[in-house]
C-alpha cells in the first residue's frame, strides 16, 4: 500500500469519532492556512466540483479580495480545472505571459503578483472531486517534502468533504481481519502438529494439510481446526 | 480542537513512512505524538490473544514479548477487558496484579505502562500499548492524544486489511508478527508430544519460557529447531530432538 493510499484509508471514516461536529468549510480554510503555514506558498485554496462538473471556490487561506480572484478566475481554465479533469498534480508551473495554457487565468494571476502554481487533485479511490491550489509570489520550486505534505493535506480535504457519503464497512472489514487472525493461528498451530508427528519440517506439514485440503475439497482452515481439535488424527491425513 | 491535532498526525505520518513501512510507522507517529518513550500495536483475535503488529523501539519489543511470555499486562488486560488500563509505576506496583510481566517489566527498566483498546466504533481491532522510561500517569492532553491515535490506529489497521486476498492477513500487518508463527508451530508440537491441547501446550511454553529466563518466541524457536522438546511420561522439558 503507498504512502497516499495509507494517509486516505487512515482518514476514511475518522469523520463520525473526530470531525463530525465539524464545519466542512472551517476544515477546508483549516487545511488551506496550514498550507500556507508549512509550504513554501503565499496562497492556498480548495475548488469543488460542482454536480455540473463546473469547479467553484470553497475556502482559502485568505478572505482577502486579491486571493479571493485567483480562484474566481478559474472557472474555465487554470491549475485547479486541469488537475480537477486529469486526476494529476499540476507542479511547480511558472507563469509567463503569453501562456497558450491559460491564456485568460495567466495575465490575471501575474497581475495579482503571483508568478508560479501549483495544485493537487483531492481524490479518492480513483475519484476526483476537486483540487487544491497553492500559489507562490516568488518564482520558484516546490521541493519533494513540500509536494508529499500538500497531498496529504488534500487527502485531508477529501476525506472531509466525503465524509458523509464514503464508508469502508468497518464491521464487514474487521470481520474479515478477525477470520485472518483467527485461520493463521489454527493453521500455524495444525502445522506443528503435522510436524511433530510426521517428524518433518514446517513446510511439509503444510503441503500435507494442503494436499488433504484438496483432496477433500475442504478449506485449509477447515481442516486445520479438524487437525487442531482433534476430530481428525495427523495420520488420517492424505499424504 | 481535534480537527488540528489531527492534520498534525497525518503529517508526522507521512513523513515517517517516507521511511519505512506502514504499521512501524504508527507506532513510531503514536509515541511522538503522545511524547511517551516507546509504542506498540496488537491485533486481537476473538480469544483474546495478541498478535503484534509493531513496536516503535527495542524496549516496546521486549515488553511486549513479556506480555507474550507470561500472558499478562496492560496490552494483554486491555484486550481482555476492552477498557484502559493505567500502571504509573511498575516498581512500586501492587504485587497482585501481574507478578511475572511486573518482573520482567523491571529488568526492562521502564516506568510506566499504558495500554488502551483500538476500536472502530464498537468493533474490537487490537491494543495500542504504550510506555514511559520514568514513573507518573500521563497527563489530561495526552490522553486526548492517546484516543485520537487509538482511532487512527484502528482505522489504518483495516485499511491495511482491505488490500488483502480474503482469509489472508495483510502482509503489512504480518511483518512484526513472524514470532508469533514460531509460537503457534511450537504450540502444535508440543501438543502433540505432550498429548495436550494447543491451549495447554501454551501454558506448558509460556511457564517454562518464565522460569528459564528466556523469550517466549525464543523458547519456540528452539522447540521448533528440535533443539528441546517437553517429554510427556517424565512431565519435564528435555535437550535435542523428541
Amino acid at each position: 500500500m503507498t504512502r497516499e493510499s495509507l494517509v486516505v484509508a487512515t482518514l476514511v471514516e475518522l469523520a463520525d469519532n473526530l470531525v463530525v461536529d465539524f464545519d466542512v468549510i472551517d476544515l477546508l480554510i483549516l487545511v488551506s492556512r496550514r498550507c500556507v503555514e508549512v509550504l513554501d506558498v503565499d496562497a492556498a485554496g480548495v475548488m469543488l466540483a460542482a454536480p455540473t462538473g463546473e469547479l467553484q471556490f470553497v475556502a482559502s487561506s485568505s478572505e482577502s479580495m486579491k486571493i479571493l480572484e485567483l480562484f474566481q478566475i478559474q472557472a474555465d481554465e487554470g491549475p485547479c480545472v486541469d488537475s480537477y479533469r486529469s486526476g494529476e498534480t499540476v507542479a511547480n508551473h511558472a507563469l509567463s505571459d503569453p501562456d497558450e495554457r491559460w491564456p485568460h487565468f495567466t495575465p490575471r494571476a501575474l497581475a495579482l503578483g503571483f508568478a508560479a502554481v501549483h495544485s493537487v487533485p483531492l481524490r479518492l479511490r480513483g475519484r476526483t472531486i476537486g483540487a487544491l491550489n497553492l500559489f507562490r509570489r516568488e518564482p520558484g520550486w516546490l521541493d519533494e517534502t513540500d509536494v508529499m505534505y500538500a497531498q496529504g493535506l488534500a487527502d485531508i480535504a477529501t476525506i472531509t468533504i466525503l465524509q458523509h457519503q464514503t464508508a469502508v464497512d468497518a464491521s464487514l472489514l474487521n470481520d474479515q481481519l478477525t477470520r485472518a487472525l483467527e485461520s493463521r493461528i489454527v493453521i500455524e498451530q495444525a502445522k506443528g502438529m503435522v510436524a511433530a508427528a510426521m517428524r518433518c519440517d514446517v513446510d511439509q506439514a503444510f503441503a500435507r494439510l494442503r494436499t488433504h485440503a484438496r483432496n477433500h475439497n475442504l478449506g485449509l482452515t477447515a481442516v486445520a481446526h479438524s487437525v487442531v481439535s482433534g476430530a481428525v488424527r495427523v495420520d488420517e491425513l492424505d499424504s | 480542537m481535534p480537527a488540528t491535532r489531527l492534520s498534525a498526525v497525518v503529517a508526522l505520518l507521512v513523513e515517517r513512512q517516507r521511511a519505512g513501512e506502514e504499521a512501524h510507522a504508527l507506532c513510531l507517529v503514536a509515541a511522538e505524538v503522545i511524547v511517551v518513550d516507546g509504542a506498540a500495536v496488537s491485533l486481537v483475535s476473538p480469544e483474546g490473544a495478541l498478535t503484534v503488529v509493531c513496536c516503535g523501539t527495542t524496549r516496546a519489543r521486549d515488553l511486549m514479548d513479556a506480555e507474550l511470555t507470561t500472558g499478562e499486562g496492560p496490552c494483554v488486560d486491555a484486550a481482555r477487558t476492552r477498557r484502559t488500563v493505567v500502571e504509573v509505576d511498575v516498581l512500586t506496583a501492587a504485587t497482585s496484579r501481574w507478578l511475572g510481566y511486573n518482573a520482567l517489566a523491571r529488568e526492562i527498566g521502564v516506568g510506566g505502562v499504558f495500554a488502551v483498546p483500538v476500536k472502530v466504533g464498537s468493533v474490537r481491532i487490537g491494543v495500542l500499548g504504550l510506555y514511559r522510561d520514568e514513573p507518573g500517569p500521563l497527563r489530561d492532553d495526552q490522553w486526548s492524544d492517546v484516543y485520537l491515535m487509538a482511532a487512527v490506529i484502528g482505522r489504518a489497521i483495516l485499511a491495511l486489511q482491505a488490500g488483502a486476498s480474503p482469509g489472508m492477513l495483510a502482509a503489512a500487518l504480518e511483518r512484526d508478527g513472524a514470532s508469533e508463527v514460531t509460537v503457534h508451530w511450537a504450540c502444535g508440537m508440543l501438543a502433540v508430544q505432550g498429548t495436550v491441547s494447543v491451549s495447554d501446550a501454551l501454558v506448558i511454553l509460556r511457564s517454562h519460557a518464565f522460569a528459564t529466563g528466556v523469550t517466549l518466541a525464543g523458547l519456540a524457536a528452539r522447540v521448533v529447531a528440535n533443539e528441546t522438546h517437553w517429554d510427556a511420561d517424565r512431565l519435564a522439558w528435555a535437550d535435542g530432538s523428541w
